[in-house]
This record gives structure tokens, C-alpha cells and sequence, in this order.
């Protein structure tokens, strides 16, 4: 540590350095092992484990130093709900919870949503089409609380925005295309 | 990849810690803030951001009804994730159709500079990251200075949203970027109050008033009073024996209004985990649930005092310059406010001892 931070440094964030050092991959792995392995038998047969972060929650008291905890967060498709496993770096399990914020969409999911999309024809064609690409954004909320993602198909031509083509919602807890937003060119764009 | 974890940086008499969360798609968040060894903030952050546009004709995006999207964490309404960016990535629409401009570990997202003091200055620590959030990119910054204030900012840039089809063709918009501000003064929690500045009058005694926050509420900004908050200890002192805190000033470009109802939400720590932005739009793409769900409940000004969350928000009203300036990409264009210390920091002249 330099001198510099020394001085810096308060008191309470001194004590709990080694609480707060990375995570290791052994501390990772043992946390998904477990916390896997504990859903077992709660989870449908639809799930995805999305990783494991540091978990540092404030300790009741200011001068105690705060527990080292990891969460391991897993989207359940088929039970339509987002589970954090909190476990200790160990891997032993300290509770189960369900989520309260949904993971953003991983790189797996997006190609997972796009090739559900591009089931339809007309998704297909589009997706074919010279300059065009994909990007993710959020539909309106869903109220079967299922994960869904909507996809943007957009062509670029000279480095400018030429068109949106389509907007493609995917729900991916029931693995399916749930509607199709044919937008318009804008005639007075410039491409 | 290493998103998630914990990076300590030191300078300007601060010590922080920066961090991407790895699940959140919530940008940058700085943890365990001290300033001159003695603990300010246990975690800050800007999680998300409301932007209505003005309507009908946006060509769908965004879409309707509401014509807002909510970016960031747990995105609605056509909004996007932060996707963190190498801090290399160009200012322009292409790290949005270009993935090889995303950040693979969060080491290569975050810029850190420490400036030394000069003649007109003090001396800064600056933590900035960027993001792309639709075409747009969106650069959060947090600066602290050795005067011991911090200084939060976000920055809009990328390009313009390309796709309305009315008149004017680029949409005026606003963004709402929404801050959550987890003070604890010299560490003391949960033994500090919120209190709301009022300027009255230039007629002593009672011109100016600090008065205390009674309960969890929303608050909206007050220039005719020169509204302003503070965090503040009701059990450290400083050495003149006054109680040490940090006072939030919102210098407001922007009104609140249908979508972004409030400016700043007195609330209290429930956890890390939850609170931090989710389910707020849900309803109807406003912000409500801030007033609705998180600051609900009481205080206790009068007896142990609280562990104090504040929600703030800044604002930028946009009206593209599409025919001119922001034709080819979008020059980033910074709003901050400024958390500054009463009674906290003992400060000695620039060439002094201990101060820059």
C-alpha cells in the first residue's frame, strides 16, 4: 500500500482489506458449485447461471469489519424468477433469495434471442440484409414477470444510420418470438 | 473477467474504491470514499437514467405510450443496458453497432488521473468510465478534490438517435440521470440526519435555516431558497466542536416533471442488493417508485438518528444541434453536481502543510 493511501485511508477501510480483495477462481467455483448443487430440485429444467460477484454488505455495527460474501446469480427460465445464492468463500450456502434486479442480457442470451427471432421469415430476411445489425434493448415490462428482450435491426450504410427495419420481441423463459414491430423508413434521413 | 471486484485508488487526500458490477449493466459505482482517513461515502452510484422525448412521432423509438425509455439497470420501455466500453472507444456511433469496442475486463474500461494542485485549483482524483447505452454513450465520472468535496458527473455522447420521423427530425429530449448517494459521516452510521437548507430572508436571526428531515420523502428543488441537503452527524465533531457533514447542492438545468417527478429522495440503507434502482418504471416510466416504494417509512431525527441513502438527479434538456455541431457524433457534454464538506475537513493553504 503506498504511504500515500496510508494517511488517506480511513480506519474502517484498513481493517477490511482482506475482505474486499478479489475474488479468486477458486472462491468462484466453489461458490456455483454450491450454490448449484443447493437449487437442485427448485429450479426447472430451463435455467442459466450467470456468474458470481463479491457480495459486501454493510455490517451492523461500524467498527465490525463486514462479512466476505459471494453472490451467485441464476435466471430461471421456466419458473419465470431470477435466484441469488449468497455463500460464503467456501462455498457454503448463507440463503437464497429472489433477485429483485434481473441480470442485464448476457452474449448467450442475445444470440440465444436472435436465433428465436430469426425463426420468423421476415426476421430472417431482414437479419440477411446488407449493413444491418442487432442491438438489445428492454421492452415494456412483462406481467408474467417472463425474461424477455427485445432486438433492434437497424442498417448502416457509410457509417450512417440508412434505416430501423424491425423490432423483434423475444420472451425467453417460454423460448419464443413474441411479436414482430415493422417501423418505417425515415424519407428524410440522409444515408 | 473481473467485473465486480474492488480497485483501490488513492489521491488529493482521498482514498476510494471503483467497481462495474458484473450483473447490473448499472455503470460505475465508487465505494468506501475517505477523505484525510476518515470515511465520507460507503458506496455512490448512477444506475440508471430516465429520458423522455418530446412526441408523437419518434418513429418507435422510443416508443409509446410513454415516449421514455429507462436505461441502464433493469432497462423498460426501449431502454438499454450500460455496456462498459474500453476507455479507447471512439466517441461515435460505432461502438454501438461494434462489439469489439466492449470492455473484456473492467480494467480496461476506467481512467484514472490524479492532477496535482496548481495556482487556481486544488489538487483532484478522478475516476471516469464510459458506456454505450443505445447510440448513445453515456461517461460516468466521479471527481475528489483535496478540499475534500466530491464532484459526481455524467457525460452524453455516441450519436444522435437517428430514428424520429417527424419534425424536427432529431428529437428533443431530456436525460434524468439518477444518483443513489450512500453518506456516512466519519463512519458513524446509523447516527446521521438529512436536513434541508432554506434561505428565507437577509434579515438575521433566522435568515437561513437548516431544518430536519422528519421522515423519508421526496424533495424538489428550490432556487427561490437556495434548497439545498446535507448528511450530518449527530455524534462526531470536529475540533471547533460542531458536527461533521457533507452538503449535496443540485444545480438544476431542468424541472421535474411528469417522468422525473422529484429531485432528491431521503431514504435509508436497506442492503447492497437490493434498492438500487430496480422496479423504478415499472408503472408508467416515471420514477415514482422512488417516492412510492423506496422512500417510504420513518425516521428518527430526534433519538438515534439513521443510516442515510439519498437519491438525487441532475438533468440535461437536449435539442440536438443535428444541423451543425452534433451532424457526425455527439461532443460529450458533462452535467455534475458537487458534495461538499461543512465542518469535516481541516484544510491548510496551498504551499502549507497538508492540503494541495
Amino acid at each position: 500500500m503506498p504511504a500515500t493511501s496510508k494517511a488517506a485511508m480511513s480506519d474502517s477501510t484498513r481493517r477490511m482489506l482482506s475482505v474486499i480483495a478479489p475474488l479468486k477462481k477458486r472462491e468462484e467455483q466453489a461458490a456455483i458449485k454450491s450454490a448449484t448443487a443447493h437449487l437442485a430440485g427448485m429450479l426447472s429444467d430451463r435455467y442459466r447461471v450467470f456468474g458470481a460477484e463479491l457480495r459486501i454488505e454493510k455490517p451492523a455495527r461500524p467498527r465490525a469489519a463486514p462479512e466476505r460474501a459471494i453472490a451467485v446469480v441464476v435466471v430461471d427460465y421456466g419458473n419465470r424468477r431470477t435466484l441469488e445464492v449468497i455463500t460464503d468463500p467456501n462455498g457454503k450456502v448463507l440463503g437464497v433469495d429472489e433477485r429483485a434486479i434481473p441480470p442485464a442480457w448476457s452474449r448467450e442470451e442475445i444470440t440465444e434471442a436472435r436465433a428465436i427471432a430469426e425463426r420468423d421469415s421476415l426476421v430472417a430476411r431482414v437479419a440477411k440484409l446488407k449493413g444491418v445489425f442487432v442491438s438489445e434493448f428492454g421492452p415494456e415490462p412483462a406481467r408474467d414477470n417472463a425474461r424477455r428482450i427485445g432486438l433492434r435491426y437497424a442498417v448502416v450504410r457509410k457509417g450512417r444510420l440508412g434505416a430501423e427495419l424491425l423490432h423483434a420481441i423475444v420472451d425467453l423463459s417460454a423460448a419464443t418470438l413474441v411479436r414482430i414491430e415493422q417501423l418505417s423508413v425515415n424519407p428524410n434521413r440522409r444515408s | 473477467m473481473p467485473f465486480g471486484d474492488y480497485h483501490n485508488v488513492v489521491g488529493a487526500g482521498w482514498s476510494v474504491f471503483w467497481r462495474i458490477p458484473k450483473f447490473n449493466a448499472s455503470g460505475l459505482e465508487i465505494w468506501w470514499a475517505d477523505f484525510q482517513g476518515r470515511r465520507v461515502m460507503w458506496r455512490g452510484s448512477a444506475p440508471f437514467a430516465i429520458v423522455p422525448y418530446h412526441h408523437p412521432d419518434t418513429g418507435g423509438e422510443p416508443p409509446g405510450p410513454h415516449f421514455c425509455y429507462k436505461d441502464g439497470i433493469d432497462t423498460k420501455w426501449g431502454g438499454a443496458p450500460f455496456r462498459t466500453l474500453k476507455h479507447t472507444a471512439p466517441n461515435s456511433g460505432d461502438p454501438w453497432q461494434n462489439a469489439a469496442f466492449n470492455a473484456a475486463d473492467d480494467i480496461e474500461a476506467p481512467v484514472v488521473t490524479v492532477t496535482p494542485g496548481d495556482d487556481f485549483n486544488p489538487a483532484t482524483l478522478t475516476i471516469t468510465a464510459k458506456f454505450q447505452c443505445g447510440w448513445y454513450q453515456y461517461v460516468h465520472s466521479w471527481e475528489f478534490d483535496s478540499y475534500g468535496a466530491m464532484h459526481p458527473k455524467v457525460a452524453m455522447g455516441g450519436m444522435l438517435n437517428p430514428f424520429p420521423m417527424g419534425m424536427p427530425t432529431f428529437k428533443a429530449h431530456v436525460h434524468n440521470f439518477y444518483f443513489r448517494l450512500d453518506l456516512d459521516i466519519d463512519g458513524q452510521y446509523p447516527h446521521d440526519v438529512c436536513e434541508v437548507f432554506s434561505h428565507k430572508s437577509f434579515n438575521d436571526p433566522g435568515g437561513d435555516e437548516w431544518s430536519v428531515v422528519p421522515k423519508q420523502m421526496k424533495f424538489l428543488a428550490d432556487i427561490g431558497t437556495a434548497r439545498k441537503w446535507r448528511v450530518r452527524s449527530t455524534t462526531s465533531k470536529n475540533p471547533s466542536g460542531d458536527f461533521k457533514a457533507y452538503e449535496i447542492e443540485l444545480p438544476q438545468l431542468a424541472g421535474a416533471g411528469k417522468f422525473s417527478t422529484g429531485d432528491a429522495w431521503v431514504t435509508v440503507y436497506r442492503g447492497d442488493g437490493v434498492q438500487q434502482g430496480e422496479a423504478v418504471g415499472s408503472a408508467d416510466a416515471s420514477d415514482s417508485e422512488l417516492e412510492t416504494s423506496y422512500a417510504v417509512g420513518p425516521l428518527s431525527p430526534a433519538t438515534t438518528g439513521d443510516d442515510i441513502v439519498l437519491w438525487v438527479v441532475i438533468r440535461a434538456h437536449h435539442e440536438p444541434r443535428f444541423r451543425g455541431e452534433e451532424t457526425n457524433f455527439l461532443p460529450y457534454h458533462y452535467e455534475e453536481f458537487s458534495i461538499t464538506p461543512r465542518s469535516f475537513a481541516e484544510l491548510r493553504p496551498r504551499g502549507g502543510h497538508g492540503s494541495g
